[in-house]
């Protein structure tokens, strides 16, 4: 699949090249907060009301982590090490607070360091908050997070002056809800049989958009979709894919995938965009709206009682997007995943949809193994269709 | 003028091709230690099968050529590569279709693969991230013994009963079992210890891919057959033993896709 390459894209791939990209050094100088974070569940419009804005915690192009491997136990899976090992590299001094939630312990583990070693205490403004986000959709759950996101916006109101209240959240839940229509109008272009864009394209885009503010985004995204929607498709007979499972922020991976006579036509993974492009209720109580908003949604194994919905969700996915296999990638010593795994994949192959499940490290080790795999399952999926053609000659 | 079809297996430590004629029947095969250049292997390997077949003199004459194994985006004649998981699956199907599961035990990793009823692949898992049980474990655990790997199949077969190896690591394995010689412990019952630990890591990968009979083996490892009765014991199936050289599966399910794929394109013209 060579599909020509996309004028506006080079702006988006420049802003992954590393943790302090053009625009957040430009939002720095306008006197803008950088905040960390690094789950679904911390609320983008909570971080991005005010003078904060949200950049997503990466380790773009990191190949070992030594500093956090004495840190951490052997057991914390390499995402949360490669962070921690950017932090002690320093790569992470432009954050002004890093906000985490209580969705997995080897996450935690990282965060804390950044607290337990100083990691960016120069002005005694830095600090970490772990918010306590509820494992089931209830309205006493909700309510609980309210308060406890209060207390994370009052730190950060108290340290920075960051201006954020009901509302400054109100205009950052309308410009997110403006954004996400146009990443959707974006996203929709995957379903069509000529899919006008690349998963790994998609993926550099909708990637990007996590790293940067918001609103210097808009008008790129407007170039790009125009480019796109002038656009000829070169897919023809690429098998569909979607991916599935933890954080996947580096779109080589989804290059590899797609190297394989493939496209991926959609995600559900931490820095993917199904869910992550719904709307947001903008009328009425913002804290009451965007907790109720991202519990609701969340598609993430921490929520519990939600295994049967997330198996049906994908299973709609792929139906809406046309996907004819499921890459199931976890993390190795990923809890979350690995445990959601076991009734994940029978879940998936009982609606008939065939899987692969996959374990990766967070850096792009293994590329042999991990495309023979993919080539392997690709393969099984093209083969049956082959072998219908071969009986017909 | 006969048309001939060529699948290329670049292994990490060996090198597979098999030449098939218009009728789909193999008329020359060969082998070879693979070398640091994964082209160079598939080049040699390519003149060397062509050497023994009748009919066909120099690799650029082959209707189609299809390369598998690690190296099999180097074989620079190939019409296209495909994976060496589909391509073990259609090489035992085309030896045995009642075939249901594949331990195919290379020299870098271990796979176990379910075929359908049309060599299609249904499942596979892999153990890739160490050498612990693949062919270059063997290798090292036969220079412990100062043996070939066969004279150390055959010293395993002689064991009067199983010295159990704790280790899984190659080299912690490499360390218990020059201990166990010090100890004076018999190296047939060793040798047997070994080969029982190298089948219950493939146990457990068999299982979650889920053991279906018939059973077969393939890889280079398939020739052990001290590790094909310590299979046999652990997994509690007989393992069937192919007509053809099961190292050879990679490359004939290559070759067996080669065929296929001319057909494909014939019939598009």
């Amino acid at each position: 699949m060579v599909m020509k390459k996309l004028k506006e894209l080079s702006f988006f791939e420049s802003l992954l090249e590393d943790p302090k990209n053009h625009l957040v050094e430009k939002a720095i100088e306008q006197g803008r907060i950088a905040i960390g974070y690094n789950c679904y569940v911390v609320p983008e419009p909570l971080i991005s009301a005010g003078k904060v804005f949200p950049v997503w915690m990466r380790a773009p192009g990191i190949t070992s982590t030594p500093q956090a491997d004495y840190y951490l136990s052997s057991v914390i899976c390499s995402y949360a090490k490669s962070i921690l090992e950017y932090g002690l590299d320093g790569e992470y001094d432009f954050i002004g607070a890093l906000i985490f939630a209580a969705s997995c312990d080897h996450i935690r583990r990282s965060g804390q360091h950044f607290h337990l070693l100083n990691l960016n205490d120069d002005d005694d403004k830095f600090f970490t908050y772990v918010l306590d986000t509820p494992h089931k959709v209830n309205e006493a759950g909700i309510h609980w997070l309210i308060n406890d996101m209060k207390k994370a916006v009052d730190k950060l109101n108290e340290n920075y002056n960051a201006n954020i209240n009901e509302d400054t959240l109100r205009e950052s839940i309308k410009e997110l809800n403006k954004f996400n229509r146009l990443m959707k109008s974006i996203g929709d272009m995957r379903k069509g049989d000529r899919p006008k864009i690349t998963g790994t394209e998609f993926h550099k885009v909708y990637g990007a958009s996590k790293v940067a503010p918001k609103d210097m985004l808009i008008e790129p995204l407007k170039r790009l979709r125009a480019e796109l929607e002038a656009r000829e498709s070169d897919i023809t007979d690429e098998t569909r894919l979607m991916v599935v499972g933890p954080n996947i922020d580096n779109p080589e991976f989804i290059q590899l995938i797609e190297n394989q006579n493939a496209i991926v036509v959609a995600d559900r993974f931490c820095f993917g965009s199904l869910p992550g492009m719904e709307l947001i209720d903008e009328e009425g109580d913002p804290y009451y709206n965007i907790v109720k908003h991202y519990l609701e949604t969340c598609q993430c194994s921490r929520m519990m009682e939600k295994g049967k919905e997330r198996i049906e969700y994908c299973s709609n996915i792929a139906k809406e997007y046309n996907a004819e296999g499921i890459v199931f990638e976890t993390m190795k010593f990923c809890d979350l995943w690995g445990y959601e795994g076991l009734t994940y994949v029978d879940g998936i192959k009982a609606h008939n949809i065939p899987i692969v499940r996959i374990e990766r490290e967070y850096s792009l080790t293994g590329e042999g193994q991990f495309r023979t795999r993919i080539q392997a399952f690709v393969e099984s999926i093209k083969n049956k269709k082959e072998l219908s053609v071969l009986n017909k000659i | 003028m006969k048309k001939f079809f060529c699948g290329c297996d670049v292994g990490s430590t060996y090198t597979k091709c098999v030449i098939l004629d218009d009728e789909e029947k193999i008329v020359s095969n060969a082998t070879i230690r693979s070398k640091m250049d994964p082209c160079e292997s598939a080049r040699l390997v390519l003149l060397e099968a062509v050497k023994n077949a009748d009919g066909i003199d120099d690799p650029k004459d082959f209707a189609y050529i299809v390369g598998t194994g690690y190296g099999r985006t180097q074989v620079e004649l190939a019409n296209e590569n495909i994976s060496e998981i589909s391509c073990h699956a259609m090489g035992v199907h085309t030896v045995n279709p009642n075939i249901r599961t594949i331990i195919d035990i290379g020299g870098q990793d271990v796979k176990g693969i379910n075929v359908g009823e049309d060599g299609s692949v249904i499942d596979f898992g892999m153990n890739d991230k160490c050498a612990a049980g693949t062919g270059r474990f063997f290798e090292i655990m036969a220079s412990c013994f100062e043996m070939t790997l066969q004279e150390f199949s055959d010293l395993s077969l002689q064991a009067k009963k199983v010295v159990p190896i704790t280790s899984q690591c190659s080299v912690f394995a490499e360390t218990e079992v020059i201990s166990l010689l010090a100890q004076k412990k018999p190296a047939a019952d060793i040798a047997a210890g070994i080969q029982m630990s190298v089948a219950k890591r493939c146990f457990v990968m068999i299982k979650r891919v889920g053991l279906e009979e018939e059973v077969t083996v393939t890889g280079g490892c398939a020739r052990n057959e001290g590790l094909i009765l310590a299979l046999e014991k652990c997994l509690k199936v007989k393992i069937v033993r192919l007509d053809v050289d099961p190292q050879l599966m990679g490359a004939l399910g290559a070759a067996v896709f080669a065929y296929r794929k001319n057909l494909v394109k014939c019939s598009q013209k």
